[in-house]
């Protein structure tokens, strides 16, 4: 069994949450923690943190993060962590296209990776929005 | 014999504005209460980045160009206050705290400009200092998002060597009626742990980073963690200094409607003095009336 808490700047989303595994956007590619895994820190990158809590899915839009693995305790530091019954599909949408158009003439490296993770990010957040991901 | 009239006027005036100071004390309580909330809420975030990054620091003994102290020619300094008054010493407080910090630097000859949070800070140093730049409506809606832009832009800043240090002057939420007003050093991060911090994270931590796995490694984790711990610290100082005002608002307003009552009561029993002796007055001009006619 895992204990899962996930916090945030401005609240705890999560705490003391059992659950047998969870999976997590690391950014060497797709992680899930069962139980005994090993001591670990990562990064995190935009992507979607998912758990089973009685035998419902729960899926969580995270933009940046860390987490911790340690004595089958798992915590999920994230920027923002959106839950996925909370997600505003039309705004995530919104931002989905303004992204998009400020992609279209790029000024410059930082201007590009800035609006690349907005994207990314409303991406994300409309999939696991309507359940998809 | 004051004028009956012109007592009332008073006491009418005096409880118009004990009302008003009352409202903004049960405002201030509200906000006061939402605040703590919000300090309360940051803890758990906080406390973790900062155990990674210290233990990342201590115990592995990775280095990054942020913890290292360079040379102070040149210094940021933020300064937090409030956007109103009407809430004691609290802005007053901070401003004479930053202006003297201020002074100190200058005399050493290290140049300082300003970054200000809080319309108060603003008016004050406008006259007096150069500033750098000014924070709009930080403190009237505070928000994850705003924090993080502003501590961006002055950590980008500070990495294109503009300056050497980045010190924020702002009241800690000691409790609703005690603010302490701090002084710290935020960048480099102060790599010093402070005493009761240490005790607490030598038994927590001690076996921490025994056998982990990194990914992507160390460094660069260090290298993420140490601008989220900034940014993090900025967020907590808002939080800390609006609750702060929000209690020295409170105990002002307090104060101001005890004062109120105060002198609604003296008020009352000069009035009702006056009345008194017009009474009798009165009486005494009858009795003198009657015994003439006998």
């Amino acid at each position: 069994m895992l204990t899962i808490d996930i916090v945030t700047p401005t609240k705890k989303l999560v705490e003391g949450l059992k659950a047998d595994s969870i999976k997590l956007p690391g950014v060497k590619g797709q992680l899930e923690i069962l139980t005994n895994h090993a001591d670990l820190l990562t990064l995190l990158e935009p992507g979607v943190v998912s758990f089973v809590q009685d035998g419902r899915e729960r899926k969580f839009a995270v933009s940046f993060g860390f987490a911790e693995v340690k004595n089958n305790k798992v915590t999920v530091m994230g920027e923002t962590v959106e839950d996925s019954t909370q997600i505003d599909i039309p705004r995530a949408k919104a931002a989905q296209k303004k992204a998009e158009e400020a992609l279209q003439n790029v000024l410059s490296e930082e201007h590009f990776k800035k609006h690349q993770l907005k994207l990314e990010r409303a991406i994300i957040r409309q999939h696991i929005g309507s359940g998809q991901a | 014999m004051a004028d009956l009239k012109e007592i009332k006027k008073r006491i009418g005036s005096v409880q118009n504005t004990r009302q008003i100071t009352r409202a903004m004390k049960m405002v201030a309580a509200a906000k006061l209460r939402r605040s703590q909330e919000a300090i309360v809420n940051a803890r758990p975030y906080a406390y973790r980045i900062y155990a990674i990054l210290i233990s990342l620091f201590q115990k592995e003994g990775i280095q990054h160009p942020l913890l290292v102290s360079r040379d102070e020619k040149k210094i940021r300094l933020v300064v937090l206050a409030g956007d109103r008054g009407l809430c004691g010493s609290f802005n007053a407080n901070i401003l004479k705290a930053a202006h003297n910090f201020i002074k100190a630097k200058e005399a050493l000859g290290i140049e300082v400009s300003l970054d200000v949070i809080g319309k108060k800070a603003n008016d004050y140093f406008k006259k007096r200092h150069p500033i750098s730049t000014y924070h709009e409506g930080i403190i009237a809606k505070v928000s994850w998002g705003k924090v993080s832009k502003i501590a961006d832009e002055i950590l980008a800043a500070y990495q294109k060597e503009e300056f050497d240090a980045i010190y924020l002057v702002y009241n800690e939420f000691k409790s609703a009626i005690q603010q302490k007003i701090t002084t710290e050093r935020l960048i480099p991060v102060a790599t010093e742990i402070p005493q009761g911090v240490q005790s607490m994270l030598t038994n927590m931590e001690a076996e921490r980073f025994k056998d982990y796995i990194f990914e992507p490694s160390k460094e660069e984790i260090l290298s993420e963690i140490i601008p989220r711990h900034f940014k993090m610290q900025l967020f907590r100082s808002i939080l800390e200094s609006i609750a702060s005002e929000h209690g020295s608002r409170m105990s002002a307003m307090e104060n101001a409607t005890k004062n109120a009552s105060e002198m609604i009561s003296g008020l009352t029993l000069k009035y009702n003095k006056a009345r008194q002796e017009k009474i009798t007055g009165e009486l005494m001009e009858i009795v003198g009336g009657v015994e003439a006619m006998r």
